[in-house]
Parts: structure tokens; C-alpha cells; sequence
């Protein structure tokens, strides 16, 4: 226990020096800061990923609390940033991955003493087909949210031929927002998808068949998501063959993110739901 | 001996074009040039009266916009011997030295110094010191913040370099320069954002698209805004130019030149979706590209973004279009609106660098203080003597002597201090004795080796950019 305390203080320090690197580099324009920041910021997510691994190989997967949970759904988003920061060489993705990292991973802390119970039949098969694919969509979701909300204000603010203020000149062009969300919808939706279809059909596996499948018993959380994918097929159609972009396929990203949100905060928490965290 | 920094000049605030054509000065420092004669070490001859003197360092500056001419001279000079009235011109009694300079300034070109002289300032001391400054990071410049001042500094700070004419003080003050231009550059805004109409909208571009290396502009009809816009976009990095003119011959012409393709005016809406940015000045008198010519070129460009740039008058490009989706219009009002914004921002950024110039104005003024003999040997001392203390302390910190052993270790440091230092000061004292009594008829060489020393022990923390042009030469 006194390991995973001591692996949790070093990783919220690199992530603490990685925010201070962008807080202060980027206004101040020294890049040697900045640089110093991110080789921080990377330091703190291989402790992070070494210790996501760890405690599922030390207490297995059946015995996970909700916490790691929480931190999972971190380390997955910053994945995501890092990829995304690497690929589409994005310094702003690098520049905003380590404030984030570091606000995740203490709301992870926050919630590690919430015990929780995974049905054990097929645990391992299922933490890999819903859990892990599931919390990387969101991560990916996230992202275009994030895109798709800077690209909105910013597409407004270039049509209307509105001033730029100094943060917004400091941000990339129009363009790569744009790519930024569509890369996050084209990768999110089949893992969407393929979450969700391992979650249908675990349900019943892991709760009892007659619990799972009659009317009126459904659960909450199923029926949300079941919405959600409903929607993140529109945008993921839309965006492929009909060829949208920008601001319409932005809002709807922004749109499904939120109803996202909306289902994992108060549906888990406050909903009588096999996702509870209460 | 203590220098005075004069600095002389005209610039388009005190004077029109045709004054600064008629006193420009270009290559005024080679053989040859106007102020050659002027240079130290070229045959001047010292002069018997008591305060008259010779210039010690020169540097001329000479551009489209303004001439400065740096000068130093030891203070007290009020006449310089190599400027005295040429025979047959009349010098008016008691004139002093800017006024001897203005009117050898006058004189190579021609003209009568009353005639230079209403346009011609006159600064000595910090004001010379925070004008330079000023002119260095483009706070004097006609277009605020704009780069090509420092780089015409730099030529004209190698060209006096080469023929000799800077020492110890201009040297000092010219990379001072550099370094105070570099630091408003990237501690204010004075140069970021365009204020001019065709960068305006290449700037806007690369907001829209980033990167440029993959996108085509289009050019429709031809004027020289547009053709500038093509060029700054052309230095941005754009793949590839189409020109669309109604007399195709131009069209190829223009296409050539910017090594892009030329596209028949008829055959226009065929080719619209290959470009991203369309920059229109054509002289129609309606407009050329409406809204309902655009729903095909956006379906087969499968909603990528165009950006619309309509510089002419009247309009080519119909309001409506910058309803579209995906698709930005600004107009020659919408650009002018930005150059504004962004030169009313320039303004404000310029009180922040003004606070830089005179922070390091300060700093060179002290530096120039302490560029006598007592200030260097003082810091000299402190220097080692700092070193030896600091050593001594870690030293002690291990040790853990008793008293007696470490008053003699003190007494001794002290002693080694005093002896390493006893050698330089004598020489600066010998070679400066040997200046003030005029032994060393040629250079001031007290004080370039004061300055040596300043250098050796790093007594100004001083840095050098690397890209300026340095002194390989003997200092």
C-alpha cells in the first residue's frame, strides 16, 4: 500500500512539474521550459501506466476498486492526448496534457476508497472488451469535446471577423481542430461500438437472463448508451460519407460528449444501475 | 578619458523625401566614401589648441528612411582638427562639434550646412544611447515593429567595423543594440501581427489552414495587392498558384512567374474547387462568384474550407457567400479593420518596449561609467576577492579548523588574491599614466585594455548574440 502512495506522490509531482512547465514556459516564450515540462509530463504517465498495470496484476481484476476505475478512465484519456499529441503534432494537445493528467489523477485519488465488485464470470475477457475499450472511446470523445468546443468559438469568431484575444491567436489554425475532432470521432466509434456490444451481451451472462432482458427492466445506464450510440453513428456516418465538417459535426461531438458525461456522473452515481459508484 | 556618445541624424519624421535622398550617405564609410577622412587613424593630424581633438569612433547609418551618424570623441573635444573649415568655406566662429560633422555631412554632398542643418537632430550622452536603441528595435521606424532596420543596422555596424572605426564604446553599444532588439522582438508585441492588407490576409489563412504546404490559392484578376498577397502566401509555403484573368496572355505571364498554372477566364467555376484560397481583384463591375455558384464547388471539395479574399472595388464576391458553411469572405473593409486593430496594438506594445530601451540605456550608461580605471580595479578586487571567499567558505564547511588555522588560511587566500591582482593593476595604471601623458600617439589604449580586463574576468556579465557581427580583429 505504502508503494502505490509512494508511486501515487511521484506521479502527481511529475504531472505537477509538467503543468508548471506549460503555465510558465508558454506565456513566458522559453522553450527549454516548455520542453523540460513535457519530458515531465511523460516521466509522470509511465509511472501511471506501470501503476494502472500493477494493481491489476496485484489485487486481480474482480478485486479492482471504483477509484481505479477513475484512475483507468485518466490514463486512457491522457493515452489518447499523447497519441493525438504525437500523430497529429499538436504542440496545443501536448501543452494542455499535463494540467489535465494531474486534475484526473487526484480525482482518482479522490474516489480510491470506494470498494466496488465486477461479476466475476469472465472477468479478464470483459475488462478488455468493455471496460478498457469503452473508457479509451470516452477518452476520444473527450478530445473531440475539447476540439469541438475551441473550434466553434474560434470558426464564430473568424466569420463574424470578431478580434482575436491573445489566448486565442496563441492557438493552432481553424483546420486542425477540425482533424483533431474527426481523427477522435473515425477511432471512437468502432470501439464505442464494440464496448457496448460486449456490455449487451455480458449483461445477461453476468446478472441472469430473465433480470436482463424483460421489458421495463432495463437499465439505465444501457438505455443511455444505447442513445448515445444512436447519435455517435449519426456523426460517424455523416462525417464519412456525407462529408461533414466543421461547426455542425463539432456541436454534435459536443452534444454526445455531454450526454456522455451527463450518464456517467449522474447515472452511476445517483441512478439504481449495475454501474453504480454509491 | 572620459567619451561622449554624439549621435546626428535625420529620419522621415524631420525630414521629406527629398531631403533624405539629397543627404543620404550610403558607403560613407569605405575608402573612398564621404567620411573616410573621417575615420580614426586616417592621417589626422592633432590639432595645438588645447580642447580640440579627433573623432575616436564612427558609424553611419544610411537607409531610405534615415541617416545617423554615431560618433564618439573624448569629452571636453569641441572641435575636431580633421573637420576644420576646408579652405575657402567659411566656418562660423565657435562652432562645435555636431556642428562640424553636419556641415562635412553637407559639404560632401554639395550643399551649404544652413541647408541640412532645420532637419538634422542632435543627441549626446543617454539621449544618443536610447535613440540608437530605439531605432534598433524598430521603435523609430515608419511602419512600427517592421524587421529590415536591424539587418540594415547590422550591415552598416560591418561596415564600420571593417574599416577600423568602432572601438571599445561603439562595439560595446552596437551589440547592446542587437541584444535590446532581440528583446523586444520577444518580450512585447511591437513586430507580431501583420499591418499591411496583403499580410493581413496570408495571416488569416494560416489561421484558417494551418500548415500552407498542402493548399492552392487562386488568384482572380490581377493587381498588384493581389499579386503581393501571392507572394507573402508564396513565402508561407503554398503548394501551387492558379491565375484566372480575363486576358488570358496576363493570366500566363503571371503564372509564370509565380511558377503556377494559368486557368481560362471562362473556364473559371471548372476549377474553383482546386483552390482553397481565392484572393479576387478583378475590375467588374458586378460581381463575379455569388453563393449559388458555390453549392457544387463545395459538394465536389467535399466541405473543405475556402477562404475568400476580395480586395477589389467594387466587389467581385457576392456578402452572401460568407453565409456558407465553411466558407470565410473578407472583403478590402474587413482587411483594412484588421491592419488597424493590429497597428493600434503595435502602439500599445511600443510603451512596453519603450520601458526596455530605457531599462538598458541604464545599463549601458553604467557600463560606460565604469569603464575608467578606479571603477575597473574596484571590480577587479571584488571579483577575487568574492571567488576566494566563496571557495574558502565550502573549504572551511569540510574542514572544521580551529580558529588559528583558520585566520591563517584566511590571511593566506587573502594574500594570494592581493598578488594574482597586483600584476594587471599595475599595467592598467602604467598604460594609462602613459596615455594621459600622450606617450601613445595612436590609440586609446588605456582603455581597450581596460576593457580587456572587463572581458577577461567577465566583470559585466556581458553576452554576445551570435548572429552579430563581432571583432575578430584586435580589439
Amino acid at each position: 500500500m505504502s508503494l502505490a502512495n509512494f508511486a501515487s506522490g511521484v506521479i502527481i509531482m511529475f504531472y505537477a512539474l509538467g503543468s508548471l512547465g506549460t503555465f510558465w514556459g508558454i506565456p513566458a516564450k522559453r522553450r527549454k521550459i516548455q520542453v523540460f515540462g513535457r519530458m515531465f509530463t511523460l516521466c509522470g504517465f509511465c509511472v501511471h501506466s506501470v501503476m494502472v498495470l500493477a494493481l491489476v496484476l496485484a489485487y486481480g481484476a474482480d478485486e479492482l476498486s471504483k477509484g481505479y476505475f477513475m484512475q483507468l478512465l485518466a490514463w486512457s484519456l491522457l493515452l489518447v492526448y499523447f497519441l493525438g499529441w504525437r500523430w497529429l503534432k499538436s504542440s496545443f494537445l501536448a501543452m494542455t496534457a499535463a494540467p489535465l493528467a494531474l486534475l484526473l489523477f487526484i480525482l482518482g485519488l479522490k474516489l480510491d476508497n470506494v470498494s466496488g465488485s465486477l461479476p466475476d464470470n469472465l472477468v479478464e475477457l470483459f475488462l478488455s472488451l468493455h471496460i478498457v475499450p469503452m473508457f479509451l472511446s470516452l477518452a476520444l470523445l473527450a478530445l473531440a469535446f475539447g476540439a469541438g468546443l475551441l473550434y466553434v468559438r474560434l470558426e464564430h469568431k473568424i466569420k463574424t471577423k470578431a478580434r482575436l484575444s491573445e489566448f486565442e491567436l496563441e492557438l493552432p489554425a481553424l483546420d486542425s481542430f477540425d482533424r483533431i475532432n474527426s481523427r477522435a470521432v473515425i477511432f471512437g466509434f468502432p470501439l464505442y461500438t464494440l464496448a457496448l456490444a460486449a456490455g449487451f451481451i455480458w449483461a445477461p451472462m453476468a446478472w441472469g437472463n430473465e433480470n436482463s432482458w424483460r421489458a421495463g427492466a432495463w437499465d439505465p445506464k444501457e438505455i443511455i448508451s444505447l442513445f448515445v450510440w444512436f447519435l455517435y453513428a449519426a456523426l460517424f456516418h455523416l462525417r464519412l460519407v456525407q462529408g461533414w465538417r466543421g461547426r455542425k459535426a463539432a456541436k454534435l461531438a459536443i452534444l454526445i460528449f455531454a450526454i456522455s458525461v451527463f450518464s456517467l456522473v449522474v447515472v452511476n452515481f445517483f441512478m439504481p444501475t449495475h454501474h453504480s459508484f454509491s | 578619458m572620459e567619451r561622449e556618445i554624439y549621435l546626428i541624424g535625420l529620419n522621415h519624421r524631420t525630414a521629406g523625401v527629398e531631403v533624405r535622398e539629397s543627404f543620404a550617405l550610403s558607403n560613407a564609410l569605405l575608402p573612398g566614401g564621404v567620411f573616410a577622412d573621417l575615420l580614426p587613424g586616417h592621417n589626422i593630424v592633432q590639432s595645438p589648441a588645447g580642447n580640440s581633438g579627433r573623432l575616436l569612433e564612427l558609424l553611419v547609418l544610411s537607409t531610405c528612411n534615415r541617416v545617423e551618424i554615431l560618433a564618439v570623441a573624448a569629452s571636453g573635444v569641441t572641435s575636431v582638427s580633421a573637420v576644420a573649415p576646408v579652405s575657402g568655406s567659411a566656418a562660423a566662429a565657435g562652432e562645435d562639434l555636431p556642428d562640424q560633422i553636419i556641415r562635412c555631412w553637407a559639404e560632401a554632398k554639395g550643399r551649404k550646412a544652413e541647408e541640412l542643418k532645420p532637419y538634422v537632430y542632435c543627441h549626446r550622452g543617454d539621449a544618443a544611447v536610447r535613440h540608437l536603441f530605439s531605432v534598433a528595435s524598430s521603435l523609430d521606424s515608419m511602419v512600427l515593429g517592421e524587421p529590415q532596420i536591424l539587418g540594415q543596422l547590422k550591415n552598416a555596424y560591418k561596415q564600420a567595423l571593417d574599416g577600423g572605426a568602432t572601438k571599445v564604446i561603439l562595439n560595446r553599444l552596437l551589440h547592446k543594440a542587437f541584444s535590446v532588439a532581440k528583446r523586444v522582438r520577444s518580450e512585447t508585441g511591437v513586430a507580431s501581427s501583420a499591418v499591411s492588407i496583403s499580410y493581413a490576409a496570408v495571416e488569416l489563412a494560416r489561421r484558417i489552414f494551418g500548415d500552407m504546404s498542402g493548399h492552392t490559392a487562386m488568384l482572380i484578376g490581377a493587381g498588384e495587392m493581389a499579386e503581393l498577397a501571392a507572394t507573402h502566401l508564396l513565402n508561407a509555403g503554398i503548394k501551387q498558384v492558379l491565375v484566372a484573368n480575363r486576358t488570358h496572355s496576363r493570366a500566363l505571364e503571371l503564372a509564370e512567374r509565380y511558377n503556377g498554372l494559368a486557368v481560362p477566364f471562362a473556364s473559371l467555376f471548372n476549377h474553383l474547387h482546386e483552390a482553397d484560397i481565392i484572393i479576387s481583384s478583378t475590375g467588374a463591375p458586378e460581381t463575379v462568384i455569388s453563393a449559388s455558384n458555390l453549392a457544387g464547388v463545395m459538394k465536389k471539395r467535399k466541405n473543405r474550407p475556402m477562404f475568400f479574399i476580395d480586395i477589389a472595388v467594387p466587389r467581385d464576391i457576392d456578402p452572401d457567400v460568407n453565409s456558407l458553411d465553411n466558407i470565410y469572405l473578407y472583403d478590402i473593409d474587413d482587411l483594412k479593420e484588421v491592419v488597424e486593430e493590429n497597428q493600434a496594438q503595435r502602439q500599445a506594445e511600443a510603451v512596453k518596449a519603450r520601458e526596455i530601451v530605457a531599462e538598458e540605456t541604464d545599463a549601458f550608461l553604467r557600463w560606460q561609467d565604469s569603464l575608467q580605471l578606479q571603477p575597473t580595479i574596484t571590480d577587479l578586487i571584488r571579483r577575487t576577492e568574492s571567488i576566494a571567499e566563496s571557495e574558502l567558505e565550502r573549504t572551511l564547511r569540510r574542514l572544521k579548523l580551529d580558529a588559528e588555522s583558520e585566520l591563517a588560511l584566511r590571511a593566506m587566500l587573502r594574500s594570494i588574491a592581493k598578488k594574482l591582482n597586483h600584476q594587471p593593476i599595475t599595467f592598467l595604471k602604467q598604460r594609462y599614466a602613459e596615455e594621459d601623458a600622450g606617450k601613445e600617439s595612436g590609440d586609446e589604449v588605456g582603455e581597450q585594455f581596460i576593457s580587456l580586463v572587463r572581458r577577461l574576468y567577465d566583470l559585466d556579465n556581458e553576452e554576445v548574440l551570435p548572429d552579430a557581427p563581432t571583432n575578430s580583429k584586435k580589439n
